[in-house]
């Protein structure tokens, strides 16, 4: 199932202060391989976790609020979703729309870990 | 729990039909028994009739005598009315003890450990060589050293010690999520071969990343981790950040340290012998993603995730040999928190980076662990910090070339891409990163559930801490600084580093020390729902367990609220009318083993306090401010007693366990305050306040006490006299009963002809001089040449007399004449002097 809804494109400020953000944090230890194109759409898997166990019918909110598209990949727990976002805007824009968004309590990508052999 | 091999066998006897099951049931009950062909201990070895008794301290008692070990067993003897059969001094404060043999020793072990004088009370047990395995890459300083006794290398965690008490049992199910598992190697195998792998399953969802040419599936077989040129060419994007590489069958080498088929006159020894090792493959080519990794932790301890089958054998234990910088998300938070709320686990390696603890070792709960070298400083990779749990080796190496000394030595395989042959890791191939210290403690941890079925996994995350060697060895070289807490993703230390316990957790893995912290029983009180203030509160603690084979003896109850018969399994309290208070329950099992639990009343609510070890919160204690002091001699310091635990404050103050004090030592008031003695050199003392109850329960401060600084005066303090002539000084010397001085002129011991003279009792003799001359007379005491005291004396010349006024020769012209001829002499040096100027 895909979520999407439309809202007005944040301003240039916003977007200017979410990538000077990103730029401050120290890269992580791998990516979700599939994020932004070069046109600055987005595509990427990330793991949302709600305050609260969450019905799909907020994840479908949360889709509207934030204006992007999810779709649900798994449900493992009550409130975290494993989803595949969808977006107009830059990955770090529309996270920082899903983290802003009431009753997140956390947007991050479905990060790649790596073993610990030297 | 259920026997896993015993379920798994029983679900075959319906296939294999009656014949086959009764032949199957022979085997059955003989693997059940669990022979163990090394250990020497007989197998119904049971410690009775001998105890070790260690005596509180003389001085902490607050009694001032000096009593022999014969003098304390006796006395122990009349206040608890145990008839001793025997008793051996073991030292200042231990007597092995031989009990009454009418009496059961479970019984006069509580007695013996209920009377105040007695600190502690063990079994005087049996002991036996140490069960040895035949697997012949364990022995040896070539082997498996991080196994072996910690006598030889600090950080080795001596396994064969543990392996006294268990070698595990085949009902702890411990997984292994990772990068999947070598069924054929012959020292891991299935269990329906005979060896210790159970089915497992296979999370990665990536077909690309998973290499066995589908996502999520059933089998977790390894097919191999590598990645090639033209894989990463034909997924660009994907595998961007991924480097090209062979296999590193890293499943296979984690789940080897934890478990391979051990004693068996193959390969290596397993730190457990017998858990059963789940394998859960999450990571394939170039890593694998926190959603498949998360999913695979919930599966692995039995919670159902969509699309697949629910695990039939769920995991007490988790071992993630993986990880990645970053802080820990909610999600991994919560999976913790669930899988830990299954009763299961988390164990993961801290990361190589050398720097901050990565994810998720760094999550809440999650036994995070840092690697050391062999002698038990940090090694260089090991990421550190407050959230690493504990630490175990994780393979160093020491030559910068040729043979790795301490590596962690595994099963493994020798395919570059594909599995080739099966093998071991060695010096030559040495397997190294906190990839291979986590495993180790998933093994401890195996071995402890083995001996108490009812550890939580917080009570097992506390345990290993508990059971942990600390303080962390520091290393003797100068040059190696002690590791500190990283400050940001970027404060790395990628070389050796002292450890401490901010850094590197709780100390270095041990796991003789784990299993008998495992062994302990498990205090337990249920709070009560609703609470009144000034209404009794019921407080059962029957749900207490003992450890595998043991029971609960006898239950203690302290606390100022609780008025109830304190040895009962179902404590009463009455709950405050303002403020807190606690209550603690003291459980006991059969062999003498303690734990407590404590629950915080407050007038309307009842909540569980955590403990650490077997403290016991509940405990009255005496505190004594400030807790140290410095004061001169004869100068007075206030000090302030207060008593935890009890509405009774009264205390008796004593200065080095003498009531009261006295002159040597100082004296102490009803009140605490105190009075220095008059010394000549500091002076260290112990001012206790003893609980007027129980002299046992004190609270010391330490006081040093310095001299009063000795002074020297001289008198008169200023002089004018004459060239020539004597003035007598007198020195006096306080603060001391040594007053010898030494006596100078300028500094000059004894002055000079220049300066005058001063004699050995202060007779001054000024010099003869043209001219004023004020000089320094000091006497400088005896004992200490900083001590001084001076005078200053002007010395004047003698006058001329004047010579008569017609200028002819008189006494008075005589004078005068002399004067000026002085100053005309002057001048004319003078003159000479500046000539060469000129």
């Amino acid at each position: 199932m895909t979520y999407s809804s439309r809202v007005p494109t944040l301003g240039l400020a916003l977007g200017v202060a979410v990538f000077a953000h990103a730029c401050a944090e120290p890269p992580e230890h791998g990516t979700s391989p599939a994020a932004s194109d070069s046109s600055g759409q987005c595509q990427q898997q990330i793991i949302v976790t709600f305050a609260s166990a969450a019905e799909s019918s907020e994840v479908e909110a949360l889709a509207a609020s934030a204006g992007v598209g999810l779709n649900v990949i798994s449900h493992p727990l009550p409130a975290t979703y494993v989803l595949d976002l969808a977006a107009t805007v830059h990955c770090d824009v529309a996270l920082m729309r899903l983290r802003n968004a009431a009753g997140v309590r956390a947007a991050e990508p479905d990060v790649r870990r790596r073993l610990n052999q030297g | 729990m259920i026997p896993v091999r015993e379920t798994i066998m029983t679900r075959s006897f319906s296939i294999l039909g009656a014949l086959a099951a009764c032949l199957a049931l022979v085997g059955l009950v003989a693997s059940a028994q669990e022979v163990n062909p090394v250990l020497r201990r007989p197998a119904n070895d049971v410690a009775e009739g001998r105890l070790l008794v260690k005596f509180r301290d003389a001085g902490a008692t607050g009694r001032a005598q000096v009593q022999t070990a014969t003098d304390k067993v006796a006395a122990l003897a009349t206040r608890t009315g145990i008839r001793f059969r025997g008793s051996r001094a073991l030292g200042p404060r231990w007597s092995a003890v031989e009990l009454d043999p009418t009496v059961s020793t479970p019984e006069q072990l509580v007695r013996i450990l209920a009377d105040a004088t007695v600190e502690d009370a063990t079994l005087d047990q049996r002991r036996y060589p140490h069960a040895v395995p035949n697997d012949p890459l364990y022995a040896g300083s070539t082997g498996q050293w991080y196994l072996q006794t910690n006598a030889v290398n600090a950080a080795a965690i001596n396994a064969a010690q543990a392996w006294d008490t268990t070698t595990g049992t085949d009902s702890v199910v411990i997984a292994v999520l990772d990068t999947g598992i070598r069924y054929d190697h012959p020292d891991l195998g299935s269990i329906a071969q005979g060896g210790r792998l159970l089915a497992g399953y296979d999370f990665v969802s990536d077909s690309r990343m998973a290499g066995d040419g589908d996502g999520r599936d059933a089998d977790p077989t390894d097919p191999g981790d590598f990645l090639t040129s033209a894989e990463k060419s034909a997924n660009a994007t994907f595998f961007a950040d991924c480097d090209v590489g062979n296999s590193s069958w890293h499943g296979t080498r984690t789940a080897g340290i934890i478990g391979a088929r051990t004693n068996n006159a193959q390969g290596i020894a397993g730190a457990t012998w017998s858990p059963s090792i789940l394998p859960v493959r999450v990571l394939g080519k170039c890593g694998g993603f926190d959603s498949d990794i998360i999913a695979a932790m919930l599966w692995a301890a039995g919670i159902h995730v969509d699309g697949v089958p629910d695990n039939a054998f769920p995991a007490q234990i988790e071992n993630l040999s993986l990880g990645g910088t970053g802080t820990c998300s909610p999600a991994y938070r919560d999976a913790v928190a669930a899988v830990a709320a299954r009763g299961a686990i988390v164990v993961v390696s801290a990361g190589n980076e050398g720097g901050p603890v990565d994810v998720p070792a760094n999550c809440p709960g999650a036994v995070g662990v840092a690697g050391l070298r062999h002698i038990g400083t940090k090694v260089g990779f090991s990421s550190l910090g407050s959230e690493v749990a504990l630490s175990a080796p994780g393979g160093n190496c020491v030559n910068g070339s040729g043979p790795c000394l301490f590596p962690i030595n595994t099963t493994t395989n020798l395919g570059t891409t594909a599995p080739g042959a099966n093998s071991y890791s060695d010096q030559l191939s040495p397997s190294l990163g906190t990839s291979f210290s986590a495993p180790i403690v998933s093994g401890i941890a195996g071995l402890m559930l083995s001996v108490n079925s009812h550890l939580g996994a917080a009570q097992l995350r506390a345990r290993l801490r508990e059971g942990a060697v600390a303080p962390f060895p520091i290393s003797s070289d100068p040059t190696i600084p002690m590791c500190h807490v990283p400050t940001g993703a970027n404060d790395l230390q990628p070389s050796e580093c002292s450890c401490t316990t901010d850094t590197c957790g709780a100390g270095m893995a041990n796991a003789p020390g784990a299993v008998l912290a495992a062994l302990r029983p498990i205090a337990v009180i249920v709070p009560p729902t609703t609470v009144s203030p000034g209404q009794s509160v019921t407080l059962p603690a029957g749900t207490s367990t003992a450890a595998t084979g043991h029971t609960i003896a006898s239950y203690a109850w302290t606390g100022s609220i609780v008025v109830t018969p304190p040895d009962q399994a179902t404590g009463m309290a009455f709950a405050p009318s303002s403020g807190s208070a606690q209550v603690c329950v003291t459980v006991t099992d059969d062999a003498g083993r303690q734990d407590t639990a404590a629950v915080l009343l407050t007038p309307t609510s009842a909540s569980i306090v955590s403990t650490t070890g077997n403290t016991n919160p509940c405990s009255v204690t005496v505190a004594v401010a400030p807790s140290t002091a410095t004061i001169q001699a004869r100068a007075t310091q206030q000090f302030t007693a207060t008593v935890a635990n009890s509405t009774n404050t009264a205390v008796n103050w004593s200065v080095n366990n003498v009531a009261g004090g006295n002159a040597t030592v100082g004296t102490v008031s009803a009140t605490g305050l105190y009075t220095a003695p008059t010394v000549t050199s500091n002076l260290v003392v112990s001012v206790s306040a003893a609980w007027a109850a129980d002299a046992s329960r004190v609270g010391s401060a330490q006081v040093t006490v310095t001299p009063i600084p000795v002074t020297v005066d001289v008198a008169p303090s200023t002089a004018t006299i004459q060239a020539s002539t004597t003035q007598q000084f007198t020195a006096t010397v306080s603060n001391s009963t040594n007053m010898a001085v030494n006596w100078s002129v300028n500094g000059l011991p004894g002055g000079d002809n220049s300066v005058g003279v001063v004699s050995a009792t202060g007779l001054y003799t000024a010099p003869a001089v043209t001219a004023a001359l004020v000089v320094t007379v000091s006497a400088v005491w005896s004992g200490d040449s900083t001590r001084s005291g001076s005078a200053q004396v002007t010395v004047n010349p003698v006058p001329v007399q004047p010579q008569a006024a017609s200028g002819g020769g008189g006494g008075g012209g005589g004078a005068f004449g002399f004067v000026e001829l002085a100053g005309l002499a002057a001048f004319t040096l003078l003159r000479r002097r500046r000539a060469p100027q000129s």
